[in-house]
């Protein structure tokens, strides 16, 4: 950590993505209807569909936070993708709209007059686009989050539709009237691509699907250090909301007694809790080893 | 998440307004969705090609112009008016868009319509006319044709009372509870056939005045209070778009004939055709020929802007006016808001009496009499040339109206026949200063041939009005090519849409409609028919010959309803197409 303030530039990442995602879209928003621009309005949904993935994890944080009742006994960490599904299905529509209307004025040779100040809007997106992302690798790096420097780089992306936005009101105010249009008919494309991407993978968590092979490796791995365990029979694991949940049945001594199982559930437990940089509920059962 | 701060925040969160964010992020997808498809449908302005010389006059008919009767917005109105002068110019006698005007304004604007020669007026971009119609409060109420039909039906003498065409959204009569099909009989107790008597009724109120309208309503008669309002901001925008009298000053657009006669550089600006005394505008030193080139920073290109910068400026603030006088910029200060005295009415004019008589470019001029001063509430000792008769184009097209007094030709005083007789007798292009009731203006008199937008005409104008006037009375029917089997319906400006023919024995003022037909058979019909002159919205060249070919006389590039059609054709307003 170079400075003492990079702690807290990094706790701010977050905040500032927000911040900085909601003025973006305000500024599109505003400058694509005011400036007649097609492409800048589809841009300024695009950026919203990135607003909405973290306001659904936001939403799934807080709701896998309330405890379980009886009616569900397994919590409600699931929620979190019925309504990232739903979100994104919804956007989809509205990117196929945006992709036929641009198609539709392309073909039809429609004239927009577009005003310089779409041109102004597109990049003052890129500028902030461009400061998140350094902020965000810069805090990364410092703090020693490869995570925080992926993640920045995987929105830097956002970006290219940004500069294709202001590339197509460029062009047609000089007279290629086709290009806005155009911009907009592929920032649409990108939004269904995003769509198709966490629908995908909202779809997948919903079905419990099997996390990376790293992850469950790494938690075998943590297994091996618990001193009393004999071996792994299993180990499972599964998106959960903001949880991983793992299920791993083990080997121990058959002499071991209940009150040992206990304190071993418990040390393996933190072990697989340790192997992995987030939340868990981790589920043990126990079984007598036998050298047979 | 790893952000451990937005978590605190978030767990001081309550669970319902978590909801709230993607719920409004989504709203405002939504509504960003509706803007993107309202973007798309933004038309630009029609572009200004007026130096390029005219195809044919079929196409210079077709420039768009904006006959959406059902709009009964004040907005479109304002557009409506205002294209005319760039794209049209004064070429086109057959542009009357009835159907525009009644919607929204409702009022003084009617008697625009009946006005037989203001067709050419909007060409001519001089929309002095339209003054008064600030003035009278509005009801929003649209009239058209009662048809016989329903007259009948409703138990109704043919010709009384007004039907409602449309009622504006929001308007007092609206709120009164009058619909579309009414039929108004009466209009604060006085019985109304016409819709020049609504206006002017309306004309003696002002707003917050209540006026009882009877109505018929489905064969029963019931009566309405309607409390009138001013025209809401969007109307009276309109009005005041098409109000060329500013703070004294009369303006209007520049055309060709202008640019040529005050030597402009070029046709941006509003040009200055009078000064009321003591205005504030002559005050400020505004004076007769100025072109308004800036109106503060920014430069100006034609009466619709300048009004609507007028209209955006604060009241009581002072703007720099840059000024084109003869070959200079001239810097004018100017406090805007300050109201212009009013000049007197116009009493009603008599016939003229005529001393002097001669004619020019299609009208009867007289010398003007004291008489005349008089009677046409001029300041006495004016002296001019009166306009006793508009007969037809030229002098129709370009905007002159009977009682119209010439006071000057290209910037030579005609106070009498032998001055005006000089003036005009080179005539290559004029621009003529005239007295019309309180407005200065100019009209402008294209040279032979070539429209006031300086776009050339394929034949000369004046051997062209001659053809056409030789060619009459012909024999045979009237055929006019309409969107619907009616006879008050609009002329069809698409003939790939299957149009009607509506055909007019003038003889015997009948007409009888064919059912819809497809392009190719018009041929056809016509020589079934007997017809031999053919009213259009505009005709393929292809198809004009065929049916030229047959003898047809064929009038295309005619804008409005068939019944208009037949009005302009026996007033020999018509053009027909020729040279193809």
């Amino acid at each position: 950590m170079k400075y003492r303030a990079c702690r807290k530039c990094a706790d701010s990442v977050g905040v500032v993505n927000v911040v900085g995602n909601i003025l973006m879209i305000l500024i599109k928003g505003y400058m694509g209807v005011v400036g007649q621009s097609r492409g800048l309005i589809a841009d300024a949904v695009h950026s919203c569909a990135d607003l909405l993935a973290t306001l659904v994890m936001i939403i799934g944080l807080k709701l896998s936070d309330r405890e379980e009742d009886a009616d569900y006994p397994y919590g409600y960490g699931k929620i979190e993708y019925i309504v990232s599904i739903i979100i994104y299905l919804f956007l989809m529509v509205i990117a196929a709209f945006i992709i036929y209307e641009g198609i539709v004025s392309i073909v039809q040779g429609r004239k927009v007059i577009i005003c310089w100040s779409a041109a102004w809007g597109a990049i003052i997106a890129i500028v902030i686009n461009e400061l998140m992302f350094r902020q965000s690798v810069c805090a990364g790096k410092q703090i020693n989050s490869p995570s925080m420097v992926a993640k920045a780089w995987e929105s830097r992306s956002d970006v290219y539709a940004s500069i294709a936005v202001l590339i197509g009101i460029i062009g047609a105010k000089l007279g290629f009237h086709f290009m806005d249009p155009l911009a907009a008919a592929v920032v649409g494309v990108i939004i269904i691509k995003i769509c198709i991407e966490y629908i995908k993978e909202s779809s997948l968590n919903l079905l419990d699907k099997a996390p990376e092979e790293e992850i469950l490796v790494n938690a075998t791995k943590a297994l091996g250090t618990v001193e009393t365990v004999r071996g792994v029979k299993n180990i499972f694991a599964r998106e959960l909301g903001q949880y991983m949940e793992f299920e791993t049945e083990l080997y121990v001594s058959a002499e071991t007694s209940v009150s040992q199982c206990e304190t071993i559930k418990k040390n393996v437990k933190q072990a697989i809790a340790d192997s992995i940089d987030r939340k868990t509920i981790v589920k043990v059962r126990l079984f007598a080893f036998s050298d047979s | 998440m790893k952000k451990p701060n937005i978590r605190k925040l978030i767990s001081r969160m309550d669970r319902g307004l978590l909801w709230l964010g993607p719920v409004s992020v989504l709203a405002f997808v939504v509504l960003l969705t509706v803007m993107y498809g309202w973007v798309g449908d933004i038309v630009p302005p029609t572009e200004e090609s007026p130096e390029t010389p005219e195809i044919s006059l079929a196409n210079q008919m077709q420039v768009p112009v904006p006959t959406n009767g059902q709009q009964a917005g004040g907005g479109q109105l304002a557009n409506g008016g205002i294209q005319f002068p760039a794209g049209i110019g004064g070429g086109q006698i057959q542009l009357i868009d009835n159907p525009t005007f009644p919607a929204g304004i409702g009022n003084g604007q009617i008697q625009l319509i009946n006005n037989p020669t203001f067709s050419a007026g909007i060409g001519n971009g001089q929309i002095q006319l339209i003054n008064q119609a600030i003035q009278a409060p509005y009801v929003g109420l649209s009239f058209g044709e009662l048809a016989a039909a329903v007259a009948r039906e409703l138990k109704l003498e043919p010709g009384t009372g007004l039907y409602v065409k449309a009622v504006v959204v929001g308007s007092p009569a609206e709120k009164a509870g009058i619909r579309t099909g009414d039929v108004v009989l009466e209009c604060d107790h006085q019985k109304v056939n016409l819709q020049d008597q609504v206006g002017v009724i309306l004309k003696t109120k002002k707003a917050g005045d209540v006026i009882k309208l009877v109505v018929n309503r489905g064969g029963k008669i019931q009566s309405f209070h309607i409390k009138l309002q001013n025209a809401p901001n969007g109307l009276v925008q309109a009005a005041a778009t098409q109000n060329p009298n500013w703070m004294g000053a009369d303006i209007q657009d520049i055309d060709a004939v202008m640019k040529l006669q005050f030597k402009l550089p070029d046709k941006n600006g509003v040009i200055v055709s009078h000064i009321t005394a003591q205005s504030p505008a002559q005050t400020s030193g505004l004076k007769s020929g100025d072109v308004i080139s800036r109106f503060g920073g920014t430069r100006i290109r034609d009466v619709k802007q300048l009004q609507s910068l007028i209209l955006a400026a604060q009241p009581g603030s002072q703007v720099q006016l840059t000024v084109f006088r003869s070959g200079q910029y001239v810097t004018l200060p100017m406090i805007l808001g300050q109201q212009a005295p009013t000049a007197p009415k116009i009493p009603f004019l008599g016939p003229a009496d005529v001393a002097i008589e001669g004619a020019w470019i299609g009208m009867d001029v007289a010398e003007l009499s004291a008489n005349d001063v008089s009677s046409l509430g001029l300041p006495a000792g004016t002296s001019g040339v009166l306009v006793a008769d508009v007969e037809g184009p030229p002098a129709s097209m370009v905007g002159f109206q009977v009682s119209d007094v010439i006071t000057a030709v290209n910037g030579e005083p005609t106070p009498d026949m032998k001055s005006f007789a000089a003036a005009t007798q080179k005539q290559t292009g004029a621009v003529v200063d005239v007295i019309r009731g309180e407005k200065h203006l100019f009209i402008s008199v294209p040279p032979p041939g070539f429209t006031q937008q300086g776009t050339k005409i394929k034949t000369g104008l004046d051997s062209k009005f001659k053809q056409v006037a030789a060619a009459r009375p012909i024999d045979g029917y009237l055929a006019i090519l309409t969107v619907s089997p009616e006879i008050n319906a609009a002329v069809t400006q698409n003939l790939t849409n299957s149009p009607y023919l509506v055909i007019v024995d003038l003889q015997k003022d009948s007409y009888a409609v064919t059912n819809a037909f497809s392009q190719t058979m018009i041929s056809e019909l016509t020589r079934q028919y007997n017809v031999k002159a053919l009213v259009c919205g505009n005709i393929s060249e292809q198809t004009a010959q065929s049916l030229s070919a047959n003898g047809v006389v064929i009038y295309s590039g005619v804008v409005g309803t068939a019944l208009e059609a037949i009005g302009l054709y026996q007033s020999n307003s018509l053009l027909a197409m020729q040279g193809f």
